[in-house]
């Protein structure tokens, strides 16, 4: 009988307060439909790791290594890059560039959305984070988790459990943070703003072809370090377009992608061990992930409000904001906002385009950010 | 508050935001080449 209960004399404090945070994080899931893909494996697997003398991570017991499945996965598929990186290629599969091919501007407001990523890294610098934590916090701007869980595991970061819970968390908020700041820079007039189609529903399936093809010579040749990335989603998008792949395309989309899923989020609650997690900065990233999301937002908003001064054919800069890479929710957070103001905008292709950008563009930041400090 | 270290960070921001902004508008020019030589 002894035997049995003698580890609970190892249960802590703090163990018990991460088995709560895995619960919140599994409620948050279930319940609120946050991002219940990753955020439900991460909860579990932060109760998991968290029980006294868990067998799931590598433990010291009695002087023996005894090592764990959690961190077993680990090694084979994240610190290597390896899920993020097949995850991008499932991610590519399920992208129709279709809107951004016919409104390529759209591409302008991707990169002006990555302004959270680069405002962060200086807040996090003047905060006293060493540079390569600050860039791993700051590319939770990027609103991609791989992207992320790949830059945070580049640079070895002490912080990868919570910038990984927070850049989640904050994909899952994006249709409460973005009405939040866009309505406080920009005006009713702005928001009214009825955009001028380009004309064109459909480009050539070569396009379609080829633009995966030459993206990924793009980005190799200008940000080395971002080809991993950025090849893996294109190759992805190549097996979709080039319509001779459609079994392969689909098995990116669905089993590929939900088998990554499924891994990733448990093997990334290894960095959710109370030890790692229970830390003061812990509470500073949360705030900084909000502060990277709030400027990207800022940045793509602003891009059009700037292009407005110019333009003929007025943007409404709201489109700006969904040049962040949370796909497909930013589109529909920005169409919605512009139905409210005005039932008979449409601002759906537009949204659309500006978000696939900002997929390409927070892949070659989260490269720029490994090539800038790495 | 690290002063020194936020000055640190100031060109990592321009060659940043600098870089996406040169490759975003390298990929622009490809998909306008693009769409004209292939547009049907």
């Amino acid at each position: 009988m002894e035997v049995i209960f003698e580890n609970l004399l190892n249960l802590e404090l703090q163990h018990v307060v991460m088995w709560v945070i895995g619960g919140v994080l599994i409620y948050l899931a279930i319940k609120k439909d946050m991002e219940p893909t990753l955020l439900l494996p991460i909860g579990f697997g932060t109760i998991l790791v968290n029980l006294p003398l868990t067998g799931a991570v590598t433990q010291i017991i009695d002087g023996v290594k005894e090592i764990g499945i959690i961190d077993v996965l680990y090694n084979a598929g994240i610190a290597n890059e390896l899920f993020p990186i097949l995850l991008f290629v499932g991610i590519g599969a399920m992208i129709d560039f279709t809107p951004l091919l016919t409104n390529p501007r759209m591409l302008f407001f991707g990169a002006a959305a990555q302004f959270g990523i680069f405002f962060t890294l200086s807040l996090a610098a003047l905060l006293g984070f060493d540079i390569k934590d600050a860039a791993s916090i700051a590319i939770i701007g990027a609103a991609d988790g791989p992207t992320s869980i790949f830059v945070a595991n580049y640079f070895n970061s002490k912080y990868t459990g919570a910038i990984i819970v927070a850049a989640y968390s904050y994909m899952a908020l994006v249709p409460i943070i973005q009405p939040f700041v866009i309505r406080r820079i920009t005006t009713r007039n702005e928001r009214l703003i009825r955009m001028q189609n380009t004309g064109k529903t459909t480009v050539s399936p070569t396009t379609k072809i080829l633009f995966p093809i030459i993206i990924t010579v793009i980005a190799g040749v200008m940000a080395p370090r971002s080809v991993a990335l950025v090849g893996f989603l294109m190759f992805g998008n190549l097996i979709r377009e080039c319509g001779v792949l459609k079994i392969l395309s689909e098995t990116a989309q669905k089993e590929l992608a939900n088998l990554i899923t499924i891994l990733l989020g448990i093997t990334i609650s290894t960095k959710m061990q109370a030890e790692l997690f229970l830390r003061k900065e812990t509470i500073l990233i949360l705030c900084l992930g909000l502060v990277a999301f709030i400027f990207d937002t800022v940045g793509g908003v602003l891009l059009g409000k700037f292009i407005n001064l110019f333009a003929k054919n007025k943007i409404n800069p709201m489109i700006g904001a969904a040049g962040i890479s949370a796909f497909p929710m930013s589109a529909r957070v920005i169409h919605k906002m512009g139905l409210k103001e005005d039932p008979q905008n449409f601002l759906l292709m537009h949204a659309v385009g500006a978000n696939v950008a900002g997929q390409i563009a927070s892949v070659i930041a989260g490269g720029l950010i490994i090539s800038l400090v790495g | 508050m690290n002063l020194q270290a936020l000055l640190e960070t100031v060109p990592i921001t321009i060659y940043g935001m600098g870089g996406i902004f040169i490759v975003m508008i390298i990929v622009y020019l490809g998909i306008k080449i693009l769409t004209r030589f292939f547009e049907k």
